[in-house]
């Protein structure tokens, strides 16, 4: 009794954020039963019989399964190669900025397209893509090129996707590296312009071992959504000449699941990602801390 | 320290009190359900049925105790519950006591789920006179929506249809190019197309022009479907050949339109960015001197006060727009054509052990089909406030909204459509009110009743696992073979493959129920 009223405030804040993930995260996991039922409205999730895991073999033995695997998994591999550096990148650049009204202008405007919607985002991207009136094929006019219909040729699209993402949250994204960048302890800086280390040299030795940590936490959270792409980002560029290369299992998921009831086949299919999130995660942490000896990492 | 507790229990306080909140919500809805459903009050007509209506489901949103809602209440003796139905709705267990859904598809699908109730084909003869002398005409309507021997919903029909397709195309480009005859056929119909991507119709000087261009990206088909049309299919659609039903993704005429479009592609007739182009985007083309002629709702192009023609005037005061018929090539004309089927009407589950309701329903249902003050009321708002007819003074025919209630949003915000049930309408109050000359227009320019799906768009047991795959599919293919990416010769491939991903099993499945239900 003694301690909990010794700790009575943080026992307080403890509470709000427990309520939080017990009503929203942790409650809700009772609904993942329906992935080894047979989910009808009417028989409630309680009701509905158990089909143990013929889901999950119905999932497995499609064919289309697997192209939508490999579409997901090479997306997701080139986000993580071009798309997760980017804002690192962005960031240790502006740091480097003197004018901090120009580090503030840029900042500013390249968080803009955080919050544009991808439905505007991909109109936009389809527009300026227009062989005939877009303003890339214009530019290639210039150099005499021919210009190409890059939303429809399926060899494009993902390279189309990862560049899209970069360009709306390139900004956003470099916000975190930002504060990271900003907590170095400026007399490192100092002794080491007094050693007569140049710009390049410090950020290689100070800037990016600093942020470091961060870096590693941000690659393993993006771990975690390995098998997830941006739904919304997809569907609205997605066309049915890119359908090949372009379909993803989240897009599969709402043509076949949302649109046509079928919620616990969706729900394994659902299931099935995050396992595989899961144990990415687990990995990657790891990993991370065998490398960092213990230093880094999520726990 | 004292201080300190006080904040703490305050703190705690004002969390059990949400709390109790929250459970009390919950339980409280709980109980005022079976108060209601039961209907204890002895007094016959004192206590008002409540009644979960799930709104017209193209209306964005709720909007609660509207005029006509409480109008409706009045008149019925009910009290109305609003709600907007989704799939997520659903999924939860909400499921309203009326609704509607767009196709036999739905209908399937929620009856798969068990939130609908069954609905007895005497009980309609005999609680909806009037609506069942019309629909008895089209009664294969009802087999739409047939499973395991019982009816699912109450289908609606629409003859004379605003939105079947014509051609819209550039009068000013066409006489530019000294085309003085609209074309008809397909052979007209290429030379036209051909001329505004090669003659420079705006006289900018410029090659950037196009003949047409399409809408592969489509739910449910191709795009293009004048030009399917003019061959004699439509992809997707089920269609009869001598007793037997075949799709039009995988016939021999599809395979010629396809060479008749790819040929057109290679020409520069048909703008590339066909892919990507919506029923949107290519009104905008159309306006912006980019093609000639798109395929468009009759409703919506043939006559002088219709939205797109109007739209053209205001963007575009120099061009000359004229309406004409789908272009006849070797099979004839035609069009993706929805058939007699409207929406249906559906009555949730938990009403068949609610009588009362039930009975309440049918009236309410009558009156929406056959009471024209109900009707108008529900579908038009108050005649002089919100509507009047279109000729000042008349009687009858068209009708027009009255300034400030012009866009269907602020018709919304007054509950008008809301609650109206569309087609359910009888042939002689659609008689009063139709346009007269829309109607010379769709009898003038459709190609229907050439073909609909033989099936009408019902659902066959295994569309779930296979058809929008099968659509996917084809559309990919498609797109490739008319851009040229793969040879023609590759439809055989793809015929091959439709069959194998379940196209065959579907098609054993649409031939016996044309045997078992639709043949005459």
């Amino acid at each position: 009794m003694k301690t909990i009223k010794k700790h009575g405030e943080l026992l307080t804040l403890f509470l709000f954020s427990f309520a939080f993930f017990f009503i929203f995260k942790y409650g809700p996991l009772y609904g993942v039963i329906i992935a080894f039922k047979d989910f009808r409205v009417v028989d409630g999730i309680w009701g509905s019989p158990w089909v143990g895991f013929q889901h999950f073999q119905e999932l497995f033995q499609n064919n289309e399964f697997y192209r939508l695997l490999k579409n997901t998994l090479l997306l997701n591999l080139y986000q993580l190669i071009f798309a997760f550096p980017a804002p690192i990148i962005l960031a240790l650049l502006l740091n480097e900025v003197r004018s901090r009204h120009f580090q503030r202008f840029i900042q500013t405007t390249m968080y803009l397209p955080h919050f544009v919607s991808w439905v505007i985002m991909s109109g936009l991207i389809i527009y300026f893509l227009s062989p005939t009136s877009g303003i890339v094929g214009e530019i290639m006019g210039w150099f005499g090129l021919e210009p190409v219909f890059f939303m429809g040729k399926k060899e494009y699209f993902r390279s189309i996707v990862v560049v899209s993402a970069i360009l709306k949250d390139l900004g956003w994204g470099s916000i975190i590296y930002f504060a990271a960048l900003s907590g170095i302890n400026p007399e490192l800086q100092e002794s080491a312009i007094i050693d007569g280390a140049n710009r390049w040299q410090r950020i290689i030795r100070i800037n990016i071992p600093s942020i470091m940590p961060t870096v590693a936490i941000m690659f393993i959270l993006s771990l975690g959504g390995f098998l997830s792409a941006n739904f919304e980002q997809i569907i609205n560029l997605l066309n049915p000449v890119t359908y090949e290369t372009g379909d993803v299992i989240d897009t599969y998921v709402y043509r076949v699941g949302l649109q046509q009831f079928q919620y616990s086949y969706t729900a394994a299919i659902g299931l099935f990602k995050s396992v595989v999130g899961l144990l990415l995660i687990l990995g990657a942490n790891l990993t991370v801390r065998k490398l960092s000896r213990g230093e880094s990492g999520l726990w | 320290m004292n201080k300190r507790i006080k904040f703490v229990s305050a703190v705690f306080l004002a969390v059990s009190i949400a709390a109790s909140l929250l459970t009390g919500c919950n339980s409280g809805a709980d109980t005022a359900s079976p108060g209601t459903s039961t209907g204890e009050s002895p007094a016959a007509k004192s206590k008002p049925v409540e009644i979960t209506w799930g709104i017209h489901f193209q209306a964005a949103g709720v909007v609660n105790d509207s005029e006509i809602q409480k109008w409706l209440e009045q008149k019925f003796n009910v009290k109305i519950k609003p709600v907007k139905v989704t799939d997520a709705s659903i999924a939860s267990g909400e499921v309203p006591d009326i609704f509607m859904l767009g196709d036999p598809a739905n209908v399937a699908a929620y009856q798969n789920q068990g939130v609908l109730m069954s609905i007895d084909p005497n009980m309609l003869k005999e609680k909806m006179p009037e609506y069942y002398t019309d629909i008895e005409k089209k009664s294969e309507l009802f087999q739409t929506v047939t499973i395991d021997n019982k009816l699912w919903a109450i289908p609606m029909f629409i003859d004379l249809k605003p939105y079947d397709l014509g051609m819209l195309w550039r009068k000013d480009w066409l006489d530019k190019v000294g085309i003085g005859k609209v074309p008809e056929t397909l052979d007209e119909f290429e030379k036209a197309v051909y001329a505004f991507a090669q003659k420079d119709p705006d006289g900018n000087g410029v090659k950037d022009t196009y003949g047409l261009t399409g809408t592969a990206t489509s739910t449910w088909s191709s795009g293009f479907y004048s030009i399917f049309g003019a061959f004699g299919v439509e992809p997707t659609m089920w269609m009869e050949r001598n007793g037997q039903i075949v799709n039009g993704s995988i016939m021999p005429e599809t395979k010629e339109a396809l060479a008749k479009l790819r040929q057109w592609y290679a020409d520069g007739v048909i703008d590339p960015e066909f892919i990507t182009d919506t029923q949107d985007s290519y009104r905008k083309k159309l306006y912006n001197n980019r093609i000639g002629v798109i395929e468009e709702q009759i409703s919506k192009g043939a006559l002088p006060e219709s939205s797109t023609v109007k739209e053209m005037q205001a963007l575009n005061p120099d061009a000359k727009l004229v309406f004409a018929k789908n272009p006849k090539g070797p099979g004839g004309d035609g069009s993706w054509d929805w058939g007699v089927k409207s929406n249906f009407i559906v009555i949730g589950s938990k009403v068949q052990d609610q009588p009362e309701k039930l009975e309440k329903l049918f009236e309410i249902l009558r009156a929406e089909s056959s009471d024209e003050e109900t009707i108008n009321m529900t579908s038009l708002g108050v005649k002089g406030t919100h509507w009047d007819f279109a000729e000042s003074g008349a009687a009858s025919g068209a009708t027009k909204f009255i300034p400030g209630f012009e866009k269907q949003e602020q018709r919304d915000q007054l509950g008008i459509r809301l609650f109206s049930l569309g087609n359910i309408t009888t042939q002689a109050y659609r008689d009063k009110y139709s346009n007269p000359a829309l109607n010379e227009a769709i009898k003038a320019t459709s190609s229907a009743p050439r073909w609909t799906d033989a099936l009408l768009f019902s659902s066959l047991p295994s569309d779930g696992k296979y058809k929008k795959d099968l659509t996917s599919l084809m559309q990919k293919y498609f797109a490739q073979i008319i851009s040229g990416e793969i040879p023609l010769s590759d439809f055989d491939t793809f015929v091959a493959e439709w069959k194998a991903k379940g196209g065959d099993e579907l098609t054993k499945e649409a031939n016996d129920m044309y045997q078992n239900q639709f043949k005459k």
